[in-house]
């Protein structure tokens, strides 16, 4: 028999999250105990929650990340490689086998700034991808990118150039550039 | 009943072997019950369950004795008891490609929710964002990726 009072997907999400009110929480539970329809809507929460926990502890989410992010990783046991050239420098990079993540730490000062786009370029200037408006906190001094450390582990030699632009309507500025130049391990 | 118990138990122990426990737990004393007419109303049988899910998960989080006692007299030995087939199997191709599609902000948000397992507060100060902006934000990625991974673009 379908459900003929569902419960929104946010409210699920938000109970699966610990997040609503008791007496909400306490009716959530009530309902589901005696609903087939919103038991399987559940599940789908807890199965979607399940993967992304799954897929970011791969290290293949090409993301922004937090220093909490990596304190996690720290504590969970996880080999973090982790690159920090400076504005308008260089670094020698590679990855190994016995890596997890892969992280990229470029230094800025993103004070006064409201939208910042990642661009990945080739030696050329060329984009190869772009992250827009990438999520910060006014004051930081560093962005954190998550670099896929599977498609790092197949590239051959390589150099990436790195990005960081100020947005203002139309209007992009380069606030620093950062090269990687990749070379496999053995 | 079993898929039920399960996602209460992960909902509010976070833990898979702890949620299994849990079914097993939590069904071998309803079936005790029932035997015993202990349960008034055999028709209300889900509000017997969720208060003995209740009544367990808050003696496992007072931990002690109490609990070793309900694991001995309700574990069976036999792990079969516990169908496999409730485990979780998200296809994580899938997901990926749906994650992929998200804008940066709701990517973070979703991977600070789940996998940093952060409240909407916290989320909000890591990323200098408000509250609700969190929660909107998190609402519109958990729709996108409902709809990628049903089929529907993101």
């Amino acid at each position: 028999m379908r459900c003929t009072q569902p419960i929104d997907p946010p409210v699920l999400a938000d109970y699966w999250l610990a997040e609503l009110p008791a007496a909400e929480e306490a009716a959530v539970e009530e309902h589901i105990f005696g609903c087939e329809d919103c038991t399987r809507q559940l599940q789908s929460v807890a199965t979607l929650a399940e993967g992304i926990r799954a897929l970011a502890r791969q290290g293949n989410l090409g993301m922004i990340v937090t220093r909490e992010f990596l304190d996690r990783l720290a504590g969970e046991g996880m080999r973090v490689r982790e690159y920090a050239p400076k504005a308008g420098g260089s670094v020698q990079c590679t990855v190994t086998a016995q890596d997890d993540f892969l992280i990229g730490r470029l230094a800025a000062d993103l004070t006064g700034i409201e939208k910042v786009d990642l661009a990945l370029c080739d030696p050329s200037g060329a984009e190869r991808r772009r992250l827009r408006d990438i999520p910060f906190r006014a004051g930081l001094t560093e962005v954190i990118l998550n670099y896929p450390i599977g498609a790092a582990r197949q590239s051959g030699p390589d150099v990436m150039i790195m990005k960081l632009l100020a947005i203002t309507g139309q209007e992009e500025q380069v606030l620093a550039e950062y090269m990687f130049n990749h070379t496999p391990s053995m | 009943m079993a898929p039920r118990i399960r996602l209460y138990g992960l909902r509010h122990l976070r833990d898979e072997q702890a949620a299994a426990d849990l079914v097993q737990q939590v069904l071998m004393m309803t079936i005790e019950s029932l035997r015993a007419g202990k349960v008034r109303d055999p028709g209300k049988i889900e509000s017997f369950v969720l208060g003995t899910c209740r009544m367990v998960v808050l003696e496992i989080r007072r931990g002690g004795a109490r609990r070793e006692r309900l694991l001995e007299q309700y574990l069976p030995a036999d792990s079969a008891f516990f169908d496999r087939s409730l485990e979780l199997a998200p296809d994580l191709d899938k997901l990926a490609g749906c994650l992929g599609r998200l804008a940066e902000r709701e990517r973070s948000v979703v991977v600070m929710t789940f996998y940093e397992e952060h409240s909407s507060d916290t989320v909000a100060g890591s990323l200098g964002l408000t509250n609700e902006n969190v929660r909107v934000i998190r609402h519109r990625a958990l729709g996108r990726l409902r709809k990628c991974l049903t089929g529907g673009a993101a």
